[in-house]
């Protein structure tokens, strides 16, 4: 008997699989951005100006460390169209001598050129970089100071702040 | 009636010497409609200490933890198999095969697995001595989501080889 089912088996058309597997929902759209070390660290890159340098416009000083910019989207299953990483660098450098404008910071990039080479142009809201959807970047930054015009001499600080949206 | 036995013996003898192909069927159960929520492979918190590469950056998962898995083993009683668990090579919201794997670990009576579209891989090997083959897998269904364009859905094949019987 055992081998009239196995030659029943062979001659009768099997039912297909019932089971169905259904992946569906979706997590919510994240964009990631990170400048400079994780967590709340605040990286602080120094320009130290050597006295020959001082008033000697148009000799480039640079930053003392680069800074590392790393920037993802992801939107699943309704993609954004882009999202943008801009910078405010609307409030000057400032010190006991006065203020020096973020223009005057400047960089280049390398291990990538999502951000292109540029320097702040101290507003609000500097578009840096499209970020399209699914895909992102890490580049290096490398900032120097321009040295354009004459400062007194002293200590100036300031802070640049980035952000990322998708519109 | 001793001409008719032995001609059937003869006849039976032919799944023995190559083994018997064909599909199995799953029984209706509760987990039949099997339905998994997609969420990001790697948490945000988890995205900040290190440059990560898209493809982590992207990769979905869905899982199943306990699926009950029944499979309809009639006819088989009796009979030493091998049960494949196949996923078809087009997947409805998949643009590209290699944007979707499957991963399994049995109970002791499925066998462990990792699938992609168009393969398959053994679920099951032995004797079959019950109507109904039954365990508990935990299915895990890694995906890229840039491979996906929509609801992903699809149908597994369970193909059978019958090597004989006991």
């Amino acid at each position: 008997m055992r081998f009239l089912i196995a030659i029943a088996l062979l001659a009768a058309p099997l039912a297909a699989s019932a089971i169905t597997f259904t992946l569906a929902g979706g997590p919510p759209p994240q964009l990631v951005l990170q400048v400079g070390s994780a967590g709340a660290t605040i990286n602080e890159v120094q320009f130290n100006v050597p006295p020959e340098s001082l008033g000697n416009t148009g000799t480039q000083v640079p930053g003392d460390q680069p800074v590392y910019v790393y920037a993802h989207m992801r939107a699943f299953p309704n993609p954004r169209p882009q999202a943008l990483v801009n910078a405010d660098s609307s409030t000057p450098l400032s010190g006991s001598a006065g203020t020096i404008p973020m223009t005057e910071i400047c960089w280049k990039s390398s291990e990538g050129n999502e951000i292109p080479d540029g320097c702040f142009d101290g507003s609000a809201a500097q578009t840096l970089a499209t970020v399209q959807n699914q895909t992102g970047f890490y580049l290096t930054l490398q900032f120097y100071y321009a040295n354009t015009q004459p400062v007194v001499a002293g200590t100036y600080t300031g802070r640049v702040t980035y952000t990322m949206f998708a519109p | 009636m001793n001409l008719l036995r032995n001609l059937l013996l003869v006849a039976g003898l032919a799944p023995l010497a190559a083994a018997a192909q064909g599909e199995l069927s799953a029984l209706p159960s509760p987990t039949q409609e099997v339905r998994a929520e997609l969420d990001w492979a790697v948490p945000v918190t988890a995205l900040k200490g290190a440059a990560r590469s898209g493809r982590e950056v992207d990769a979905l998962v869905a899982r199943v933890p306990q699926l009950d898995l029944r499979l309809d083993t009639r006819r088989l009683q009796g009979s030493r198999v091998r049960i494949y668990l196949r996923m078809p090579s087009a997947i409805q919201g998949l643009k590209g095969a290699a944007g979707l794997r499957m991963t399994w670990t049995g109970d002791g009576r499925f066998e462990d697995g990792v699938l992609v579209p168009g393969d398959r891989a053994l679920l099951y090997a032995g004797t079959i001595e019950e109507p109904e083959l039954r365990g508990i897998l935990h299915v895990e269904f890694d995906l890229d989501a840039a491979s996906v364009s929509g609801l992903v859905r699809f149908d597994p094949v369970f193909e059978v080889e019958t090597m004989g019987t006991d």
